[in-house]
């Protein structure tokens, strides 16, 4: 039988796991990988 | 090329802890070293730019500006490329001769989490190619203003691709508005961190492909970069702690009497000095100001060979390798049998050992005596590029040894790193011993090889004692 008791135990881990993830607000945040004159020799050899 | 791999790996692998979606664009000089193919080297070059294509597509680069050295194949392989290997090239500028359009996209739009961005590309002028009579390229005042125009307020982030040099970018950047971020082609010796003009951020990666590029933007304040950032203080350290280790291994490795001489040890701890201070002067201003924190924080990320690679990419250089590593091979087969007369000063290690038998002994143990077999297990035994510092020629000027096709009549003898690598040519030391000499190498003679290009661990009191002959 679904309790009070239960409800709340769930909210709480419920929030726990929320505070976990990233921030899904702040989503103007991101990478810009950027590159240019790709051709090359980039192993090293010795 | 082998540096797209590794690059790769790292862009999946920092957006994947990072926890942020991510954009990956390219603004140019993409496919070929210079504007022009260089002569016999035809097929494998085109096959090599295709190679990286088919790369850069499974690495979802999103853009890709177009530079000079991009049309050293021609129009019609771009167009090849961005059918077959979806390659989204930009440029508004480079437009058909007769009905004065783009032959490209000029921009495209993309929403990158909630963040719509507008890329657009712009081609030097300097780029065109006369013998290519299909297109022109326009001045970049001719079309720039009207695209802007039609993509004001549309974008959240406006970013200008372009292979213009850092002087028409700048006046760019200050004679027009709505442009948030330009990223600069072509070589350059160095990495550029961002810096400001006007409202514009430009920037640009060191040439070669040994760095990637990485900005975490925070664009919750549409066209305003931030001056103060405390990250930028992390940047830093991050730097001097780069120092720090380069300084560590020198002291470790170099004799105490070496150290002090070393020019690169001098300059790494004028490095670390000046770097110490911006730090402490950084810290000093974040206490006393109360401006907004800045919107990004930039690195770039210095590729090494020891990096874990992407499979799917490294798969597609692997094929490409193959593929070129066939028709060089056809080259040197089908190249000059008449054995230019450079070579006949050369005597080869078998004939050293006439005389030094210790010595060529000694020899066998060391990796130069295995330098042509490693190109052999990497598919590069015929690539001329490679071959020139894993082979024992008379002079290792590339220019010259390509004109005079030394590298295409090089008999089985001369393969390796021999004797006369590092000792000269010795075929008349080898007739009259005592009458001529040959030379004693110094550090400058390995240099000439183990540039920092193709050797960034090289420390010649270290490498020297691996390879140095027994005396008598």
């Amino acid at each position: 039988m679904l309790t009070i008791k239960t409800i709340h135990r769930f909210l709480i881990a419920a929030l726990l796991l929320l505070s976990a993830t990233p921030n899904p607000l702040n989503a103007a945040e991101f990478l810009l990988f950027y590159a240019n004159d790709v051709h090359g020799e980039t192993e090293a050899c010795g | 090329m082998g540096g797209l791999s590794k690059k790769a790996f790292q862009i999946t692998t920092i957006a994947g802890q990072e926890k942020l979606p991510y954009l990956f664009v390219d603004s140019g000089a993409l496919l070929f070293k210079q504007n022009t193919i260089r002569s016999g080297m035809q097929e494998q070059e085109t096959t090599t730019a295709k190679g990286i294509a088919g790369a850069m597509q499974a690495m979802n680069s999103r853009a890709v500006g177009i530079a000079a050295q991009d049309l050293a194949g021609g129009i019609d392989l771009l167009k090849e490329i961005r059918d077959n290997q979806k390659l989204n090239w930009l440029s508004m500028n480079l437009v058909d001769s007769e009905k004065r359009e783009p032959v490209f996209t000029p921009f495209v739009n993309t929403r990158v989490g909630s963040t719509q961005i507008a890329i657009l590309g712009l081609t030097d002028e300097q780029a065109a190619r006369k013998n290519d009579p299909g297109y022109i390229i326009l001045p970049w005042q001719e079309v720039l203003p009207e695209v802007l125009a039609g993509i004001d307020h549309k974008a959240d982030m406006v970013i200008l691709l372009s292979s213009y040099p850092e002087e028409v970018n700048m006046e760019i950047a200050r004679t027009l508005l709505g442009i948030d971020l330009i990223l600069e082609s072509g070589h350059s010796a160095t990495n550029l961190p961002p810096h400001k003009a006007a409202n514009t951020m430009l920037t640009k990666v060191a040439g070669r492909g040994k760095y990637v590029g990485m900005m975490r933007i925070n664009w919750t304040d549409p066209g305003h970069w931030g001056e103060n950032c405390s990250d930028r203080i992390r940047t830093e350290q991050n730097h001097l702690d780069r120092i720090n280790w380069q300084i560590g291994r020198i002291e470790k490795r170099a004799r105490k009497n070496e150290v002090s001489t070393d020019e690169r040890y001098t300059q790494l701890l004028t490095e670390r000095k000046q770097s110490e201070q911006k730090i402490v002067d950084m810290e000093k201003a974040a206490e006393e100001t109360t401006e907004e924190p800045c919107s990004f924080t930039n690195r770039f990320i210095a590729l090494k060979s020891s990096m874990p690679e992407d499979r799917e990419v490294q798969a597609i250089i692997d094929q490409t390798t193959l593929e070129v590593n066939k028709l060089n091979r056809k080259r040197v087969r089908t190249g000059s049998r008449q054995q230019h007369s450079a070579l006949s000063t050369l005597a080869g290690w078998q004939q050293c050992r006439q005389c030094h038998p210790k010595q060529t002994a000694f020899w066998q143990t060391t990796d130069h005596a295995k330098a042509w077999q490693t190109l052999a297990d990497a598919n590069q035994q015929f690539n001329e590029d490679c071959l020139l510092c894993h082979v024992t020629l008379p002079y290792y000027d590339a220019a010259r040894v390509r004109s005079e096709k030394l590298l295409l009549q090089l008999p089985q003898s001369l393969y390796n790193v021999g004797c006369e690598s590092c000792h000269g040519p010795a075929a008349a030391h080898s007739k009259q011993p005592e009458a001529v000499e040959t030379i004693f190498p110094n550090e400058d003679t390995c240099k000439g090889c183990h540039t920092p290009d193709h050797d960034d661990n090289f420390i010649f009191a270290d490498k020297v004692q691996k390879v140095r002959c027994p005396k008598g």
